[in-house]
């Protein structure tokens, strides 16, 4: 219809062209009506002048018109009638006037419509008018912004607050748009949408013109008249030229404006835009180009988080826990780059309604589906394929996205020239599904579905396949503006298997599987201006299987064996409070109390008091019966943090808060494996306790378009696990007796400097961190260097990162990243002595030396295809070079004892330039 | 528990590798007293002995062998009965032979070093041994495995501990027939033949198991030592001579750790290493670092021998030497110092000259070994 519309004014007006009339003044108008029909107001002006309407009377029909005007012209009468309606009017310059319902007309023609030739003067009167949909929306959107909105009924009380709420979405796949910022700017009032694109804003009432920025879309603004409590649904255009846009990170002042510290947010532009190792864009890997966080090796997967274990980070798939977020020891990560939508990670002020690990939360969130159209996107590397489907089940209501990535990499070792290699075996594949239904305007449904598989076997008799599987169910109900509620239900799975045939007398199959079920529910409430609450509870069911070995074939001789299952319920509930004192000081004050029982069937030995426990040191076992608790642990872990601004564009912001976790990994090698195993809390082993404070002093310059940030932070750790010399976890009855306990402590600095918009944009930081740990033992046998505190595996003091991006223009981009950061501690061996027919080393105390430095320098160039909007297919190629340099990082140092002489060895992993090409495609 | 040792994640390497290089590498200067009492013993009830060898550690980089402990006083104690001192030798080695083992009891080592200090093993039982069941060899496709096999019908031994003595028998490629001698070449007499020899060498790796973890208590084909095909080892005959203990679970654990931290190590999938505490402790000072351990019991042994026609056809292969003959002229030949090697004259009539090669082609001492043929063979 609206198409149609156009059509005909553009007719009329071509028309109109060929003429030259003036039409603003037919002369003037006098009426008086009091509560008339629109009719009314019509025939008045068509009586006293010849102007002529055209409008539809069902969208008028209940209009009231109460107008005095003494000689007035046609615009300032009907732009008075019709103010705060939905209707507009249009004058063209034969007379005619258009009334429309929520959109303007436009009724001339470009000047340069039939001649290209024309002087530019003669153009001022034109609007310019193009007919690309980019065009017309633009058009579209400057005239939703020019339009005032009413929310609430009309009333002349304008006295006080009223909050409205809605949805940012993207106009193009009615995406939401998470961390949106919707203000307004006098005086300064914003809230950021939520992970479902929900914010909800309370203003004073009255007219006020709102901004809402997102990024890499278009900002946009909406004029509103604010009389009561209402709705207001926004669309934002993306920007359909995404080179041009800030690619990094979110909203400009979020930084310094924002409550939150020590958080980072990247977007899958951002990623995408990063140098790729092996030709793929890797969360986990940009995330390590972040300040403060760090991995014990290149190829391994494990954050360490501000000085923290990599066990201790939350890691959440769509609020759903992923266990091992690697493919091939950590050469990939498992999330595939054409889902995802963004990532947030939190290394402090890690508010109320997070809880479980001690150091961060990594929060993954896949996109959804395109409610609009059907689309498509994949991409090849030379390790790996994707695809990508999503599309509208039922339009503008249910959509799905659906994502698979599978490696050829097997196919890849056969045609190696190594025998070692040949013999090898690797692969993986994972596979994400989203469904999102809109039942109403008050209640949205998400499921999410998540998958990796790996399995390899590399030169070894031995084979190893893990897997990790989710899924999550998520409901959002609307009660009012001011209230909504999320409740989420979710399944996590890691599982992993060992089996050996070498020696077919030895052959076995080993196993070992985590689950966990988890409900919660979250509240958010927008008590005033001033105050949004949060509280919720959430409950976590755990059940272990921590391992399993039967005999594998009919002439093994493995006996059967099985630990005992473990299980335990991590309850918590939480509230937080975000409250703004004035424009200059903001407080969010949380606490979330959570409670957790080691629950039976088991049978848990007891020691004797007074010696070390140790096998011999069993004196009896009891039994639990099922549901029995063996043992609880609970208590509060307050969350608080402040912000106070400096001035427009700094500030400065305080944290501090703790975190329990109940389940740890139990690792003693220095990466985190596969194979590694996870323990629930339990009678001996008792959860970690961490407290971290931290100050942040932020700062942008150059209109937000240069970020300053400064952070330090101290962290403690109590009931950190450490192990005895030559411990074994895995099929351990009694890990009790080959564990330590130990406390941990952290520091450091954090400076950032970023520049998010211009040709050129990225970040530059510099990290000062120190990690160590400290055994507590009364027992001179169970203490690691003499009890001291010691470097812990990932203590790296220096670490500097640069992250660039040059456009040349739209089409070519080139990134570079260059990373240094101190070696990692490792335990030399001191000296050799004979024994048993060979040299055997001693070795120092704990992490007493360091591996040689890392650097590292990688590029990449991204080509895009044309811009055309309509195409079959949009494509794009990315070429990689990794380790640019060819530096020989070492990813270890050890030391061997062959025919009788110690020899060693550094051993890269990544000893020359990599180089790679991607091609990647969208239709 | 214990299974798992043999089944890291250590094959990862070579997969590494495959990006990266491996290259040798150097340690910082590490400081530190390495100046430490070293204790190997083992009491024998099969042969009623002990052996103890004290020695010292030294520096990593160090080029010399370790020093041994001399003049210390070595005292083998039975619980709650006599004691036995033991005989020193100027290299390290206390030994005692002669001794009644009692099974039943427990003994210790008494050391008393000539620095005055004072050292103390744990009580050790006398570990009974089942009989080797079979010494086995299985031939692969390029090479060739050893494997051992026992059993305790008793269900008493759970942890067994072997080493090895390998000896066999290789040639020279170009038997050396003359032998310079105040500038004339002489020919060697059939006793001092040069190009039959043999070479014995021990084992030098940890090989422990243990039928903990296994529905019977036995063995079955642990793998010893796999030979390459086409080595010297695999040319003539070749023997190897077994030994196993059985041994407590103390000694299996350390061995385990040592085999641990010396082996395989520094990989990030490698456990972090850890000193290894052995069973030997000080008097005076609790935190004295002593390695090495000390226990007791029976020993037994099996001997086995393959001769290169029992190989199966595919790896019947014959070391490869590169031995380059040059012929010299006479003039030249007695220019030679003493000693040299020529394999035999060439020329019409009266010798013009010799044929020589490289030494290790001509004499199988230059590889190692010994023309002495050993008792057994």
């Amino acid at each position: 219809m609206k198409t149609l519309y156009t059509f005909i004014i553009c007719g009329i007006a071509m028309l109109a062209l060929t003429q030259t009339a003036n039409g603003q003044q037919r002369g003037l108008i006098n009426v008086e009506l009091s509560g008339a029909p629109f009719k009314q107001l019509v025939d008045a002006i068509e009586s006293q002048t010849d102007y002529h309407f055209y409008y539809n009377p069902r969208t008028t029909d209940s209009l009231k018109i109460t107008l005095s005007a003494q000689n007035q012209n046609v615009n300032a009468v009907l732009g008075h009638a019709l103010a705060g309606t939905q209707l507009h009017f249009a004058v063209d310059p034969q007379g005619n006037i258009f009334v429309t319902e929520g959109r303007d007309i436009m009724t001339d023609l470009p000047v340069d419509f039939f001649d290209t030739g024309v002087a530019p003067s003669q153009q001022t009167l034109a609007s310019g008018f193009d007919y690309t949909a980019y065009e017309k929306r633009e058009k579209e959107k400057k005239l939703v912004e020019s339009k005032l909105y009413a929310i609430g009924p009309k009333s002349s009380n304008l006295q006080g607050n009223a909050t409205m709420a809605g949805h940012v979405r993207d106009v193009t796949n009615g995406e939401p748009l998470v961390g949106a910022t919707v203000y307004i700017e006098k005086p300064l009032i914003g809230v950021i949408t939520d992970q479902f694109g929900y914010y909800a804003i309370t203003l004073p009432k009255g007219r006020h013109e709102l901004k809402i920025k997102s990024i890499s879309m278009k900002s946009t603004v909406r004029q509103i008249m604010l009389y009561a409590d209402g709705k207001l649904e926004i669309e934002l255009d993306p920007d359909v030229t995404p080179l041009k846009e800030v690619v990094v990170e979110s909203d400009k002042d979020v930084r310094v404006m924002g409550m939150q510290m020590g958080m980072e947010k990247l977007d899958i532009k951002t990623m995408k835009n990063m140098p790729l190792a092996l030709g793929e864009t890797d969360i986990m890997k940009v995330v390590l180009a972040l300040p403060g966080v760090q991995s014990v090796g290149e190829g391994t997967v494990g954050l360490n988080v501000r000085g923290g274990a990599a066990n201790q980070n939350l890691i959440l798939f769509n609020d759903a826990v992923v266990y091992n977020p690697s493919h091939l020891f950590g050469f990939f990560s498992t999330f595939n780059p054409d889902v995802l939508k963004n990532v947030e990670l939190y290394k402090s002020g890690i508010t109320a309604d997070y809880g479980g690990r001690l150091s961060s939360v990594l929060d993954v969130s896949s996109r959804e589906g395109n409610l609009k159209k059907f689309q498509g996107s994949g991409g090849i590397s030379p390790i790996t394929g994707r695809l990508t489907l999503e599309g509208p089940l039922i339009k503008e209501k249910t959509s799905f996205l659906i994502g698979a990535r599978s490696t050829y990499s097997d196919w890849i070792l056969r045609q190696l020239h190594n025998e070692r290699l040949k013999n090898s075996q690797a692969s993986f594949y994972d596979v994400n599904l989203n469904v999102s239904h809109k039942i109403n305007d008050r209640n949205n449904l998400y499921l999410s579905g998540y998958m990796s598989h790996d399995k390899f076997k590399l030169n070894t008799d031995t084979s190893y396949a893990y897997s990790d599987r989710n899924a999550s169910i998520k409901w959002k109900h609307i009660f009012n503006n001011k209230l909504y509620a999320v409740a989420t239900g979710g399944i996590s799975k890691y599982s992993y298997t060992m089996s050996s045939d070498l020696n077919p007398v030895e052959a076995f199959d080993m196993n070992f599987s985590i689950q966990q079920i988890n409900g919660k529910v979250d509240f958010s409430y927008f008590l005033n201006a001033k105050h949004t609450i949060n509280a919720g509870v959430s409950v976590v069911r755990y059940s272990l299987q921590p391992g399993h070995i039967a005999p594998k074939g009919e002439q093994s001789t493995q006996k059967t064996m099985a630990l005992q299952h473990e299980q335990g319920q991590e309850n918590a509930i939480y509230i937080g409070d975000n409250f703004e004192v004035s424009p200059k000081l903001s407080i969010y004050g949380g606490v979330r109390y959570s409670f957790y029982e080691y629950l039976g069937p088991r049978n848990v030995y007891q020691y004797a008091n007074g010696i070390p426990r140790s096998e011999s040191s069993i004196t009896d076992s009891l039994y639990y019966g099922s549901g029995k608790s063996i043992a609880s642990y609970g208590g509060a872990e307050p969350r608080f943090s402040i912000r106070y601004s400096v001035s427009q564009n700094a500030s400065v912001k305080f944290s501090y808060n703790r975190m329990r976790q109940y389940i740890q990994m139990l690792s003693n090698t220095t990466a985190m494996t596969p194979t590694d195993i996870w323990k629930l809390s339990d009678a001996y082993i008792k959860p970690q306790v961490g407290d971290q404070v931290s100050l942040g002093f932020y700062k942008n310059t150059r209109k937000h378009s240069l970020e300053i940030s400064l952070e330090a932070y101290y962290k403690t750790t109590q009931n950190a696990l450490d192990f005895k010399g030559g411990a074994v976890l895995l099929l351990n009855k009694h890990i009790e007796t080959d564990v330590v306990d130990s406390r941990g402590k952290a520091y450091g600095v954090e400076f950032m400097l970023k520049r998010a918009a211009g040709k050129l944009n990225g970040w530059l930081s510099y990290t000062y961190s120190r990690s160590f740990l400290q055994t507590v033992s009364p027992y001179a046998s169970e203490v690691v260097n003499k009890g001291d505190y010691y470097p812990s595996n990932y203590d790296k003091p220096h670490a500097v990162n640069f992250v660039g991006n040059y456009k040349f223009s739209r089409r070519f981009n080139f990134s570079l990243n260059m990373t240094y950061s101190t070696g990692r501690p490792i335990t030399l061996p001191l000296a050799k002595y004979e024994l048993g027919g060979n040299y055997r080393l001693y070795y120092s105390d704990r992490n007493q030396y360091r591996i040689p430095d890392y650097f590292r320098t990688d590029i990449s160039i991204n080509i895009e295809g044309n811009h055309k909007i309509k195409k079959l297919a949009h494509s794009s190629w990315t070429f990689a070079v990794y380790n640019l340099t060819g530096r020989a990082n070492a990813y270890s140092v050890f030391f061997r004892s062959e025919n009788g002489q110690v020899k060693g060895y550094k051993l890269s992993v990544f000893a020359q330039p990599i180089p790679t090409v991607t091609y990647n495609f969208k239709f | 528990m214990i299974f798992i040792k043999r089944y890291n994640v250590i094959g990862l390497l070579p997969a590494l590798v495959f990006f990266g290089c491996l290259d040798p590498y150097s340690p910082p200067d590490v400081k530190g007293d390495v100046d430490i009492l070293v204790v190997d013993g083992f009491l024998s009830s099969t042969s009623s002995s002990i052996a103890v060898r004290l020695s010292h550690a030294i520096a990593l980089d160090s080029a010399g062998t370790p020093p041994p402990e001399l003049d210390a006083t070595v005292i083998l104690e039975e619980q709650n009965g006599a004691s036995v001192t033991l005989n020193g030798t100027p290299d390290g080695n206390y030994a005692r032979a002669g001794l009644s083992v009692d099974i039943g009891k427990q003994y210790r080592l008494h050391i008393k070093t000539s620095g005055g200090k004072e050292y103390f093993s744990d009580f050790v039982n006398v570990i009974k041994t089942p009989e080797i069941d079979s010494v086995a060899w299985r031939a692969g496709n390029q090479n060739l495995t050893i494997y051992v096999n026992t059993h305790d019908a008793s269900g008493e031994a759970r942890y067994f501990y072997w080493d090895y003595v390998e000896t066999y028998e290789h040639h020279a490629q170009f038997p050396a027939g003359y032998i310079m001698m105040a500038h004339e070449p002489r020919p060697l007499a059939l006793s001092e033949r040069l190009d039959q020899c043999w070479t014995t060498q021990p084992s030098t790796n940890i090989f422990i198991a243990s039928s903990e973890n296994l529905s019977i208590n036995a063995i079955r084909n642990f793998p010893l030592i796999v030979i390459p095909a086409g080595t010297p080892q695999l040319s003539i005959r070749y023997s190897i001579l077994v030994r196993q203990r059985a041994i407590s679970k103390e000694a299996y654990v350390f061995w385990t750790q040592l085999q641990k931290t010396t082996e395989s190590l520094g990989g990030l999938f490698d456990p972090m290493p850890s000193q290894v505490e052995g069973n030997v402790h000080s008097t005076t000072d609790a935190h004295e670092p002593i390695l090495g351990f000390f226990s007791a019991g029976e020993e037994r042994q099996e001997r086995i021998f393959i001769r290169h026609d029992e190989l199966p056809v595919d790896i019947r292969i014959y070391p490869h030497y590169f031995c380059p003959s040059d012929s010299i002229k006479l003039g030249a030949v007695k220019a030679l110092p003493d000693y040299t090697l020529l394999v035999y004259p060439y020329g019409m009539g009266l010798p013009e000259g010799y044929i020589s090669t490289s030494a290790i082609c001509m004499d199988c001492r230059e590889v190692g070994g010994v023309t002495q043929k050993p008792d057994f063979w």
